[in-house]
């Protein structure tokens, strides 16, 4: 049962059940009123009745008595019975008919003698007392009332009988047929009854002396008896069933001079007929107000459970997390209270969730953004958390990787053996050199540190593991390893070749021509030379790396500069069995350089050029000049260069042909050392290849001017050390061919 | 001369590859030359020399692969030759242990005398 059914509920309680107990006190307050009084009202109308009715017989025996008391009568009777003849009876008949003619209710008089045997009578020539059913033998000494069906027309009559009596002997009886019009007449005047109000007179014997509204004769007789009227007439009223089965109320009492019972009634229906009307009423008001209540009680129970039933729900979403639900109610009441409680909760609650969710988000961006691989693991070795990082490690994203085990996720490696790191260590533990196979299939060396988190910091996590990615310095490492390599093989094939020259010259005893003698010591000297400028190679790259190269600028003509070195490569081209060509002016192209350092990136991109190139290859070198800028490209027919490795090519130590395996030699330097120098210059160079078809190196130097020099020139100018490399470049050049 | 009746020299640098040429013929050796690996299987199969002077780091194909292919592959006719490794390397680090099944030497050009090449001709002889 909710708040509003038991609201309604208690409403109709309260409403319903005082209107309820006041109807039923009302209600039998009334009808016992109305009963009493409408027994009064039977009672009233009886006693009237029988006053009335009682009158009527009182002033009739008064006239019969008052006729055997008259004095002509009396004589004219004495007359008669004392004389033999019968004198006198004819006499009587006229004082009988006197009589009758002065009281218009007697309808016909009989006198009769002592032994019965008529003697006179107002109706002359009609039926005699006997016929008519009179009393004749009486021994009447007081009067006699009764009612008798009158044969002569066969009508109710009253004949009221009393002796005459005279010097203290009967000396007759004197009948009266009195007609019942009068006492029918009252018994009809039930004045102050309703519809089925009625009366009746009624015999002791329960014939009906004046049935006027009862239905038969029979159905009084029978139901009058039945209803025991006559041992308590002084019971104002009875309740009783009659011979319609009728419940009704009803009132008797005894007449006068007769054994009559006068009696009314009335049917109970119709005398509770405003009870019932009450109770009807009664009924219909209990069932308007009721709905009035119900409808009251739900209009008031949404007033409150409508507000209750939001801030329910409400409190149900901010319960499930939607904290920026709000209640919509603005009330001054309780329930208004409530509700803005509710939304205040709601508004804090979603404060410390955005402050929590705001450092839980820094806490989140910050382990995302620490490059080291980092795993917070259970006492299993099942990974609980990976941030971004080791995404980097493992190739999968970080969420698939919990419940995962470290284990199978790594299988490590040190130096060639496999290595299992303990997890679960107190303490810290730090495992360097460890490697292992990508799902990329790709090796990876990297660094491992395992924490063991304090016992009862509440935390789940038992170690958090740092993986630091090593293998780029790692690959640097080899790198350097393998330039270190590289670099002697670079010194030592020069210096190879001058001990091969210098040996070959000590032959016979040194006893060679002259020219031969002079070939030999040239080519050492030339190897010199190569050796001596792989040093300045190395050199330069320190110098670069320490900022300290420095260059000489002046006005260069980069086409002659360009010509002489093509025309210097030419021997190691033909050597190679390959074309070299040279297109473009061989003078008048001017840029501000060092003509030194130019000399040498040049020099640097048509060797490689040459290297790189099968025999029967060809490499073209093109010197052109626009308004802006001077371009010296250089394209080889050669093996190319592939896309993923031309953006390392200018880097340091870089080769693309990988590393020693591939056989191709070189340390790696060149390209480095020539895009350094062509940055210093303000210029660009840059590669286009082709696996498999060939490189196009282009530098680009802007085109001479007087303020461009102006610019470039260095604040202190180093001019030893440039002059000392000039110097230097000079023997190179010298001793090249 | 008795023995070794010829040698192949791989060798892609052009001067080492001429002084050692020059120093052999003037030895009375029957020497051949090959510019790079690819070059030196050729030479082989076409010379079927008695000794190689196996050059490591060579364009087109290094000499650890030539090596491998001579003494294994009979198509080149090269497998019971002997097989001398040249080098410049820093170490030896990438003479394996199938590489030195293979090889019948290994010598380092920058410190040896020329004289010391045939030595070690004559060792095989």
């Amino acid at each position: 049962m909710n708040i509003r059914q038991k609201f309604v509920t208690l409403l109709l309680l309260i409403g319903l059940l005082p209107m309820l107990a006041v109807s039923v006190i009302a209600f039998n307050t009334i009808s016992g009123a109305l009963l009493n009084s409408t027994g009064d009202q039977l009672n009233s109308l009886a006693i009237k009745q029988e006053q009335r009715i009682s009158t009527l017989l009182q002033n009739k025996r008064e006239e019969v008595v008052k006729l055997s008391n008259q004095y002509d009568f009396q004589v004219s009777l004495r007359k008669y019975n004392a004389t033999v003849g019968k004198e006198g009876r004819d006499t009587l008949g006229a004082i009988l008919q006197s009589k009758k003619v002065d009281v218009p209710t007697i309808q016909a008089m009989y006198l009769t003698g002592a032994d019965g045997s008529a003697i006179a009578t107002s109706e002359i020539g009609g039926r005699t007392l006997a016929e008519r059913g009179g009393a004749t033998s009486l021994d009447v000494t007081e009067t006699n009332v009764a009612m008798r069906k009158d044969p002569v027309d066969g009508f109710s009559k009253l004949f009221i009988t009393t002796a005459v009596t005279i010097n203290k002997q009967k000396a007759g009886l004197l009948t009266a047929i009195f007609r019942t019009d009068d006492l029918v007449a009252v018994v009809q005047d039930y004045t102050g009854l309703d519809e089925t109000g009625e009366t009746v007179v009624v015999a002791k014997d329960g014939v009906s002396l004046f049935p006027l509204r009862f239905d038969t004769e029979a159905g009084l007789r029978t139901s009058l008896a039945s209803l025991d009227l006559f041992k308590n007439v002084d019971v104002p009223h009875k309740e009783a069933v009659d011979y319609r089965k009728k419940d009704i109320l009803l009132v008797a009492h005894d007449v006068g001079l007769t054994d009559w019972v006068v009696a009314t009634k009335i049917d109970k229906d119709e005398a509770f007929a405003p009870i019932t009307l009450l109770r009807n009423s009664m009924v219909v008001i209990l069932l308007f107000v009721s709905l009035g209540i119900v409808l009251v009680a739900l209009f008031f129970t949404r007033l409150f459970t409508g507000p209750i039933l939001q801030i329910g729900r409400v409190s149900e979403r901010i319960g499930r997390g939607d904290f920026a639900a709000r209640t919509t109610i603005e009330r001054s009441d309780e329930i208004g209270t409530l509700a803005h409680s509710v939304n205040t909760m709601g508004m804090n609650l979603s404060g410390l969730v955005g402050n929590i969710e705001s450092q839980r988000r820094r806490l989140q961006i910050i382990l995302d953004n620490i490059t080291e691989g980092i795993f917070a693991i259970d006492e299993h070795d099942n990974v609980l958390l990976a941030n971004k990082a080791v995404q980097g490690l493992l190739l999968v994203d970080p969420v698939t990787l919990v419940g995962k085990n470290m284990q199978e996720l790594f299988h490590m490696q040190h130096g060639l053996q496999d290595f299992t790191p303990d997890y679960q260590a107190e303490g810290v533990h730090v495992y360097t050199n460890l490697q292992y196979i990508d799902s990329a299939n790709a090796q990876r060396y990297v660094k491992l540190i395992v924490t063991r988190v304090k016992e009862g910091v509440g935390s789940a996590a038992r170690a958090i593991v740092t993986i630091h990615d090593e293998t780029s310095s790692h690959e640097l490492e080899n790198m350097k390893t393998d330039f270190v390599s590289m670099a002697a093989h670079e010194l030592r094939t020069p210096l190879t070749a001058i001990r091969g020259y210098l040996e070959v010259a000590l032959f016979k005893d040194g006893r060679h021509e002259t020219a031969d003698l002079m070939t030999y010591v040239r080519q050492a000297l030339k190897n010199v030379a190569e050796l001596g400028g792989l040093i300045n190679n190395l050199l330069d790259v320190t110098r670069i790396e320490r900022g300290t190269l420095t260059l000489n600028m002046e006005k260069v003509d980069v086409a002659a500069e360009t010509a002489r070195a093509v025309e210097d490569a030419r021997f190691a081209a033909e050597d190679k069995k390959l074309s070299i060509s040279y297109a473009g002016p061989t003078s008048g192209v001017y840029a501000v350089a060092d003509s030194l350092a130019l000399h040498e990136v040049v020099n640097n991109l048509v060797s490689n050029a040459i290297k790189y190139t099968m025999p029967d290859g060809k490499v073209e070198v093109v010197v052109s000049q626009d308004d802006a800028n001077c371009t010296v490209s250089v394209k080889d027919s050669g093996v190319g260069i592939a896309k993923n490795a031309q953006q390392y090519l200018f880097t340091k130590f870089y080769r693309v042909h990988g590393g020693l395996d591939s056989g191709s030699t070189g340390t790696g330097l060149g390209l480095f050392i020539a895009k350094s120098i062509i940055d210093r210059h303000r210029g660009t160079i840059k590669v286009e290849s082709e696996e498999g078809k060939g490189s196009t190196f282009t530098l680009s130097l802007p085109v001479f001017t007087a303020e461009r020099l102006a610019q470039l020139q260095p604040i202190t100018d180093n001019a030893g050390e440039a002059n000392i490399r000039r110097k230097r470049g000079w023997i190179t050049k010298n001793i090249a061919r | 001369m008795a023995g070794l009746q010829k040698i192949l020299l791989v060798e892609d640098n052009i001067e080492l590859r001429n002084i050692y040429e020059m120093f052999l013929k003037h030895r009375g050796y029957d020497i051949a030359t090959a510019v790079d690996g690819e070059d030196g299987l050729r030479k082989a199969k076409e010379v079927q020399p008695d000794l190689v002077f196996l050059d490591i780091m060579m364009p087109n194909l290094d000499g650890l692969k030539v090596l491998k292919i001579l003494r294994h592959d009979e198509s080149y006719g090269c497998t019971k030759a002997k097989i001398v490794l040249l080098t410049n390397l820093g170490d030896a680090s990438r003479v394996n242990a199938q590489v030195k099944q293979d090889m019948d030497g290994y010598v380092i050009k920058a410190e040896i005398e020329l004289n010391d090449l045939i030595d070690i001709i004559k060792s095989f002889e």
